[in-house]
């Protein structure tokens, strides 16, 4: 894969737009962060590219198990085992069983536990683990720091770098720019149904911006 | 893929029918318990209540397995690039094996329990009703562990309707139009169902060819309820499929083949995945 790329991406509820042709193209490696307020339609931009929400009109170059979704919250049913997740992600995606069993160990996560009685912080160390364990060629995540503490904020951000270079697209749909400034390649800003231009990050800096800045121009 | 189905969704199955299994066996203890001692008719009787609950769990287990079969939670499987047909797919291996897989471990049990319940008391075992022993192959002989398929067939074909009618009624927008298609899909493949079993049966019921219906088969409703069960030799389980009746083999195929062909033209949901 060359790049990453949906083009015209239409949703509406009921007589309601919420996302009017959205279009991007990312190339492999880069870091892209999709910026916006709430209920600018990030989540349902995200729903629609991890192939949640079927019902849109446009076209996506990738789908299915080629792309890992990190949810805001778990897609499988509360009553299973951790475990039993682990064995999901190794049946139907090429997964790295050995690396998320080696960071599940860093957590007070335990592999017989169900997922019902982890809290959303854990549920959600849970969710970051499965998906960024997939051999994927794009990786979608949404707020992937919201009920996290400290310490996992900074695996969440150590293990992006660690495999930032890596021949896929990470696409972040976060309020959380600052702890995502020095991870960003690219960024985008969602508003009014439509995304903004793919704007290069290292182009802000140049001009002496910092990622937050060019945001808070955007939405205003 | 089907495969992989299987192994996620295996458990909630497992327990499901290991239930059912353990209800089965406290029930016909208890019933057996409370006549012990008592006289011939008595324990007879008891015998025959205890034989008519496990056919009563022979109903309930697979309409059990079937509403586990539609109301599982499946929505991962599309996160991971799992088309809509072979998660139907795999959602119908699911059911035809854990139905026939419950129903030849309680038919199972049934002959222990005719063979715990009777020892040494053949007097008590001439008095109970070898009608409400449907499920013992002491009583009938191996052959009739062909019920537990055929039972997991009509499951399957139930399945199969449900599957139809969600079909249809995914596409109209408006409320009463998809209560009204499925209410048509409904009737209509009632209709189609009875004409299948209808033609199965005749020539069995006509001719008594033994080649077209099994001897000492179990006969589904409609036969029966058509006269069938006049014949002493046979049974009647509601859920069962003549299943080595050339006509209804016949007719299931058709009925599949329309039922590809309905899901092919009217299609699964928009933007599916295409497989890889």
């Amino acid at each position: 894969m060359k790049e990453y790329a949906f083009n015209g991406i239409k949703k509406a509820y009921g007589k309601k737009e919420i996302l009017r042709g959205v279009t991007l193209c990312a190339e492999t490696g880069s870091f892209v962060g999709i910026l916006g307020l709430n209920g600018a339609g990030k989540t349902t931009l995200l729903n629609i590219l991890g192939n949640v929400d079927r019902n849109f009109e446009g076209e996506i170059s990738l789908r299915g198990s080629d792309v890992a979704y990190m949810r805001t919250g778990m897609v499988f049913p509360e009553w299973r085992r951790v475990k039993e997740l682990l064995a999901f992600y190794d049946r139907f995606y090429k997964f790295d069983r050995a690396k998320a069993e080696s960071m599940l160990e860093r957590t007070s996560i335990r592999k017989n536990a169900r997922l019902r009685a982890l809290s959303a912080g854990m549920q959600r160390q849970l969710n970051f683990i499965c998906n960024f364990c997939v051999d994927s060629q794009v990786l979608l995540l949404d707020e992937p720091l919201t009920n996290l503490d400290l310490l996992f904020r900074g695996v969440i951000v150590d293990s992006l770098i660690e495999r930032a270079l890596e021949e896929r697209v990470i696409l972040v749909a976060t309020h959380e720019i600052k702890e995502f400034e020095n991870l960003f390649t690219h960024v985008t800003v969602l508003k009014d149904g439509m995304l903004g231009p793919l704007t290069d990050v290292e182009l802000l800096r140049g001009q002496g911006k910092s990622v937050e800045e060019f945001y808070g121009e955007s939405v205003q | 893929m089907i495969r992989k189905i299987f192994l996620t969704e295996w458990k909630g199955y497992a327990l499901a029918c290991g239930a059912g299994l353990i209800v089965c066996l406290l029930a016909a203890a208890g019933i057996s318990l409370a006549g012990a001692g008592a006289a011939d008719a008595v324990r007879a009787d008891h015998a025959e209540y205890a034989f008519q609950f496990l056919n009563a769990v022979s109903y309930a287990m697979p309409a059990v397995l079937l509403l586990v079969a539609i109301f599982s939670f499946r929505r991962y499987y599309r996160l991971a690039g799992v088309t809509e047909e072979k998660i139907m797919q795999g959602a119908l291996f699911n059911l035809f094996a854990w139905t026939t897989i419950f129903l030849a471990a309680l038919m199972l049990f049934a002959t222990f329990f005719d063979l715990i319940v009777f020892a040494g008391a053949d007097a008590v075992r001439g008095q109970t009703s070898p009608q409400c022993m449907l499920l013992s192959l002491r009583e009938h002989g191996a052959y009739r562990l062909l019920f537990a398929p055929s039972v997991a067939v009509t499951v399957s074909i139930l399945y199969m309707i449900y599957d139809f009618v969600r079909v249809a009624v995914r596409r109209p927008k408006f409320l009463v139009f998809k209560v009204l298609i499925a209410v048509v899909c409904v009737l209509v493949l009632a209709l189609y169902q009875y004409t299948v079993y209808c033609m199965a049966m005749v020539p069995g019921v006509l001719a008594d060819a033994a080649w077209l219906v099994p001897p000492d088969s179990v006969l589904p409703v409609v036969p029966a309820w058509a006269g069938s069960w006049q014949d002493a030799v046979k049974d009647v389980h509601f859920l069962a499929s003549p299943v080595l009746n050339l006509f209804f083999i016949a007719g299931e195929l058709i009925f599949i083949v329309l039922y590809y062909g309905f899901v092919r033209v009217m299609g699964r949901c928009k933007n599916e995945i295409k497989e890889s």
